[in-house]
């Protein structure tokens, strides 16, 4: 950034906002009096607003006549795998209590998901209980234990937390599904069945 | 109803196939061009529009308007934008950790498959805003040409409108300073 006289720094911060129409009506009288009086912010204004007409396209790209078809497949596919999906009772299954939080808030929510699905026979009071140990010659991954058909619900309580070690022992395929809700957590699809029911899967047919 | 979107994407969930054919030909277009000079591949690009739509499809049954629907839209996209910046093959070994300093991931020149983007804009200018770190690539973009405010640039990369501001301005400042100098 090129140097700045004192004078100006008020004003450098509130330029891009001005041109993006972002300042307040008592601000930007402020900062328009000072580009009456100053020839440097003015330059700088019409610096930044020629970058803006420099990325500015005549036109919107051409989308694929393909890709809707595209799309339409993937949808059909991703319906298909739905239907697909076998709809039983889990085995009952050992899993490991959760223990201080070190993954990100992706890992938080998968385990908000966890703790609802494993809940006591009251989905609104989820509970995280231990069960069997697994048999040595098993290696159980971190498995939900889903209660037979009730309402599916978020947890009400703040999400239990995994440690690093729980995440380490996660499958790559069960962590690629955790991580993927990063993704889907803020539009909510976290309640989304086809991905529960495929982390359900992964979940069972790993290990 | 103000935002025919929302109408659209209501409409979808009660039902009506149209609707999301609708909106499939609203937005196609603007999100192959903002993820386009996120990603910087027109091929990856294309992929995401696909993702972000199929998203856009799962959630037909739960979607509740709390704003607009292209913020949350937008939204959906620099998710898979950043998340496909991240994969491990983008990566270069001096990447650094501060996002906000890292290194662009992206090619800087483009290639055969992205030269339209780049005639559209200017070489220049796509090869700039290529090294422009991501976040800022993604405010500069959503807020200046794609037109959504700083408030709803704010919901769509989970920062606060003050970071937006700053962002922008950064992106912007470099972008200006680079282009001009050829630096």
């Amino acid at each position: 950034m090129p140097e700045i006289a004192a004078t100006c720094l008020a004003y450098e911060e509130e330029l891009s906002a001005l041109i993006d129409g972002e300042l307040s009506v008592e601000r930007e009288v402020e900062v328009r009096a000072h580009l009456d009086a100053c020839a440097r912010c003015r330059a700088r204004v019409e610096e930044l607003c020629n970058v803006d007409l420099a990325l500015a396209s005549a036109e919107l790209p051409a989308v694929p006549g393909e890709l809707r078809q595209r799309l339409a497949a993937r949808i059909a596919r991703d319906a298909a795998e739905v239907r697909a999906a076998p709809r039983r009772a889990p085995p009952r299954r050992a899993f490991r209590r959760l223990t201080a939080p070190a993954a990100g808030l992706a890992a938080a929510l998968a385990l908000a998901l966890y703790a609802t699905l494993r809940s006591a026979p009251t989905p609104e009071a989820p509970v995280l209980v231990a069960g069997p140990e697994p048999r040595p010659e098993v290696v159980e991954p971190l498995v939900p234990v889903v209660p037979e058909p009730a309402p599916l619900e978020l947890a009400r309580e703040p999400a239990p937390d995994l440690g690093e070690a729980e995440l380490d022992a996660l499958p790559e395929e069960v962590l690629a599904v955790v991580m993927e809700l990063d993704t889907i957590q803020d539009y909510d699809v976290i309640a989304n069945l086809d991905l529960l029911e495929r982390f359900l899967d992964l979940g069972e047919g790993a290990g | 109803m103000r935002d025919e979107d929302v109408r659209l994407m209501l409409a979808f969930g009660a039902g009506d196939a149209a609707a999301f054919d609708a909106l499939f030909r609203r937005w196609a277009a603007p999100l192959l061009r903002y993820l386009e000079r996120m990603v910087r591949d027109h091929a990856a690009a294309e992929e995401l529009v696909q993702e972000v739509f199929l998203r856009v499809h799962r959630a037909r049954d739960r979607y509740v308007p709390e704003a607009r629907f292209s913020t949350w839209l937008y939204r959906i996209a620099t998710n898979l934008a950043l998340n496909e910046l991240r994969r491990p093959h983008l990566r270069r070994p001096h990447r650094s950790t501060d996002d906000e300093d890292a290194a662009p991931l992206a090619a800087e020149t483009p290639a055969a498959d992205d030269a339209a983007d780049a005639r559209r804009m200017g070489q220049a200018a796509w090869r700039e805003l290529g090294r422009l770190p991501e976040k800022q690539r993604a405010a500069l973009c959503l807020s200046a040409v794609e037109g959504l405010s700083y408030a709803e640039v704010a919901r769509a990369l989970d920062v606060t409108e003050k970071a937006v501001k700053a962002l922008v301005h950064r992106a912007r400042s470099t972008l200006a300073q680079r282009l001009k100098t050829g630096d």
